[in-house]
């Protein structure tokens, strides 16, 4: 009687859980299989070619050097933006962490940069880059260092540092949310302790602040690397790749290798890799995170 | 103590002041541009009323909102559903499925492009708000569905007992006990999914080809580059599209920092 009882209640259950399994599987599961399976075929859709080539999309890729051009930028632009959002993040966390008056406020205006949309944000950067060159260039000319405009846009160096400033300015505040979430359980009587071993500032930082944060740092990492390693909107809108496709990234790439050259085959081996690339990043935070829950547990 | 208090507060106020600054200063900066027009400073309004004359933009506006609400909304029920019955019944494999949505949730979207416009293509949809509201409700489920059963996982189960001693049936003791608990949940993921079905831009801007399916940050995205033309027009549009982002911010940041700190972020 009982067995029939739970065994109707599973089922009921499974009901309630089905919908969205099958949501899941229809829109993100089986177009992953179906990416794998077109990388391994040359597939242009508007010209009705579609034929299985085997392996020849990654050997192309292998040689191919705006791919590799792109992998490359895609590494430095997220390890650089990740890197000084985690150290500006955990400043500003510090400083946010510290008893003040209209500390709402603050936090309340952190949420701006992180709110506001990607495509408004790139959009408004480019127009403030436009600007400050502009100026730059004027105020060159009048000091007659040049007697030209240059133009500033034409610096590969340049606009990718601009596209890695636009994303620091976009995402630290989400850094510095995740890392005040970490140091606000932090129980006071760890730096009192710390204080009475004669403990420094610095060393109660090292000692106390990080052991405790390192789990939100090590997800808070985890969160921007995938994101801006797959991430498209800022350096699409405020560069599109450019100047002559320099600083594309490896979505950027995914994406005029689909709707410009409409190759839904390589396109498909390109994604393929970035799907790989963000799998590995994943399960190496993973396991880095798993290590240390076993260890606290023990 | 108190001097040296209030030493140290006149340099971390510098900063908090800095730190403002640099989040306000840019959202202050788009206002200006806005309002200027070049002629005049008496019809400061001249690029709104331009934009919202032209019939495609409240078009767009629209397909936005409808995209943004109705997406939540699906997400909201079914999202509900699911972890319901994961956390609060007995299920094989829950704790499977639970990581399957939380590795899922991180899922890089660019990757599928390829397959997702393929197989839309093949189901002869085509420009159709349809197509973002499926996909920004998928995409929004697995986080949606990973942040309520945590909250969900909260609510111990002597009182959902008791209810039922009480002579609550399933329905009942969800609706009436277990729902109003977890509202704070509830209010954090909508605030959440709304603003990712607003801000989206990658599946929009490949799904979408003419203002019937358009939404705002595709649109603004067309604005030609750089400043000069139409800049004007284009900051009028990105503050309006904004409006309903700092609506969130002024009324529910409390409700975005408290669900942040109650550790759905984190593992």
């Amino acid at each position: 009687m009982r067995k029939t009882n739970l065994c109707s209640e599973e089922k009921n259950a499974l009901f309630l859980i089905a919908p969205s399994v099958i949501l899941i599987m229809l829109v993100i599961l089986i177009p992953v299989v179906y990416t794998f399976y077109c990388s391994f075929s040359n597939k242009m859709l508007v010209f009705h070619i579609n034929q299985f080539i085997g392996f020849d999309n990654y050997k192309f890729l292998l040689q191919d050097d705006r791919f590799w051009h792109s992998f490359y930028n895609n590494i430095y632009f997220s390890s650089i933006a990740v890197i000084i959002e985690l150290f500006l993040g955990l400043g500003i966390a510090l400083l946010l962490n510290l008893k003040f008056r209209a500390r709402t406020l603050v936090r309340a205006a952190i949420l701006v940069p992180w709110i506001m949309p990607t495509v408004i944000v790139a959009k408004f950067w480019g127009i403030v880059y436009t600007f400050l060159f502009s100026y730059i260039n004027t105020l060159l000319l009048d000091l007659n260092i040049v007697n030209i405009n240059l133009n500033w846009r034409e610096i590969p160096f340049l606009a990718m540092s601009f596209a890695i400033l636009v994303d620091v300015w976009k995402y630290t505040p989400f850094m510095v949310l995740i890392l005040l979430t970490g140091l606000q359980v932090i129980p006071e009587e760890q730096y009192q302790a710390a204080l009475v071993d004669g403990a420094n500032k610095f060393q109660r930082f090292i000692n106390v602040t990080i052991p405790f944060i390192l789990p939100n740092i090590t997800v808070a990492l985890l969160l921007r690397t995938i994101d801006s390693f797959s991430s498209f909107s800022i350096i699409y809108v405020l560069i599109n790749g450019g100047p002559a496709n320099s600083n594309e990234i490896m979505p950027i790439y995914l994406f005029k290798m689909l709707f410009q050259n409409l190759q839904f085959g390589y396109g498909s081996a390109i994604a393929v890799i970035l799907f790989i690339c963000i799998l590995i990043i994943s399960s190496v935070y993973f396991i880095f995170l798993n290590h240390r829950s076993k260890g606290e547990n023990r | 103590m108190n001097s040296k208090n209030k030493k140290l507060n006149s340099i971390y106020l510098f900063f908090i002041i800095l730190l403002i600054i640099f989040c306000v200063g840019p959202l202050i900066f788009l206002t200006c541009l806005s309002i200027y027009s070049g002629d005049s400073i008496l019809n400061f309004l001249q690029n709104y009323t331009h934009i919202i004359e032209n019939k495609s933009f409240i078009r767009i506006f629209c397909n936005s909102l409808i995209i943004a609400i109705a997406s939540t909304i699906i997400t909201l029920n079914l999202s509900i559903m699911a972890s319901y019955a994961l956390t609060r019944r007995q299920v094989r494999f829950r704790k499977s499925f639970l990581l399957l949505f939380l590795s899922i949730s991180t899922f890089p979207s660019v990757t599928i492009l390829s397959a997702l416009y393929m197989l839309f293509r093949a189901l002869n949809l085509r420009d159709n708000i349809l197509i973002l509201i499926i996909i920004y409700t998928v995409f929004s489920l697995p986080f949606a569905i990973w942040t309520l059963a945590g909250y969900f996982k909260r609510i111990p189960v002597e009182l959902e007992e008791s209810a039922k001693l009480d002579g609550c049936t399933d329905f009942s003791t969800f609706k009436n006990i277990l729902l109003p608990l977890i509202s704070s949940g509830i209010a954090f993921s909508t605030i959440l999914i709304f603003i990712y079905c607003w801000n989206e831009f990658i599946f929009a801007v490949t799904f979408t080809t003419t203002d019937l399916s358009r939404t705002l940050p595709v649109d603004i995205s067309l604005f030609p580059p750089s400043s000069g033309y139409r800049m004007g027009e284009l900051c009028a549009e990105s503050l309006i599209s904004s409006i309903p982002l700092i609506i969130i911010i002024l009324f529910c940041q409390k409700k975005i920092l408290s669900g942040l700190t109650s550790g759905s972020v984190k593992e």
